[in-house]
């Protein structure tokens, strides 16, 4: 892992082929550290533990038994259909 | 039509019907074609199921099925991205997880799965600032959600319902 001391206000520069995207240091409190990102919207930037929770959940949904599946559809009211 | 080997059997695919999720799934990351697999036995429950991987199929669920009131803001570029326009343009699906003590089945709704059918890309949305978690009880949001009906079906107890948030 690369290690950086940055102080309040700088910031590092991440370059991924033509992509930028700046992380800045806004705040630091006790522990606490406040940053702020620049990069384009479609670049997605999670907590880590809201990412891990769903990558959990993802990998625990795959393991289901398939043959569980048929009595489980029961409990659901009949027959009622909806995309969204 | 392509026959493919996968977690729930060889199914007939066609090229249509392929999702490509560009970025993977959370977890993963390295798998983007998909197919909605549909299973009247099992309904209203459907399969999201991996084309490259034959061990990695998704049980998923529409969850207005499941919380009758589920609702999310879209951020704009994932409209744009996704090719969107009116809510006819686009699957929701919430991803299930099922342990093996059935009464413990939990939904997602913090992550759902936005489907376009106008570009056929699709991606796993982690909501900002919502209420909604990685871990729904089925149980307890199916009971919420038929008191739900029945107060609106006109019998208006002032009693609400305290065991959700």
């Amino acid at each position: 892992m690369l290690v950086l001391t940055r102080k309040t206000n700088e910031y590092v520069e991440i370059i991924a082929g033509d992509r930028h995207i700046k992380i800045t240091i806004l705040d630091s409190n006790r522990g606490t550290v406040k940053i702020g990102f620049d990069a384009e919207k479609d670049i997605k930037i999670y907590r880590g533990e809201v990412y891990d929770e769903i990558v959990s959940q993802n990998i625990s949904s795959v393991n289901t038994d398939i043959k569980s599946l048929k009595d489980i559809s029961r409990i659901f009211p009949g027959g009622k259909k909806g995309e969204n | 039509m392509n026959i493919i080997q996968t977690k729930i059997g060889t199914i007939d695919i066609e090229k249509h019907q392929i999702i490509t999720f560009e970025s993977g799934l959370p977890g993963f990351e390295n798998l983007s074609k998909f197919i909605v697999y549909t299973d009247d036995s099992i309904a209203p429950i459907l399969w999201l199921v991996s084309i490259e991987d034959s061990e990695i199929a998704f049980p998923v669920i529409p969850p207005k099925n499941v919380r009758i009131d589920y609702s999310f803001f879209i951020p704009q570029e994932v409209v744009d991205y996704l090719e969107i326009s009116k809510e006819e343009d686009l699957v929701i699906l919430s991803v299930l997880t099922i342990p093996q003590q059935s009464q413990e089945i939990s939904l997602n709704l913090i992550a759902p799965m936005l489907i376009s059918l106008i570009n056929k890309k699709g991606i796993q949305l982690i909501l900002d600032n919502t209420q909604y978690k990685s871990k729904h009880l089925l149980k307890e949001e199916l009971e919420r959600s038929q008191n739900l009906l029945k107060q609106s079906a006109g019998e208006d107890n002032a009693g609400s319902d305290e065991k959700n948030q």
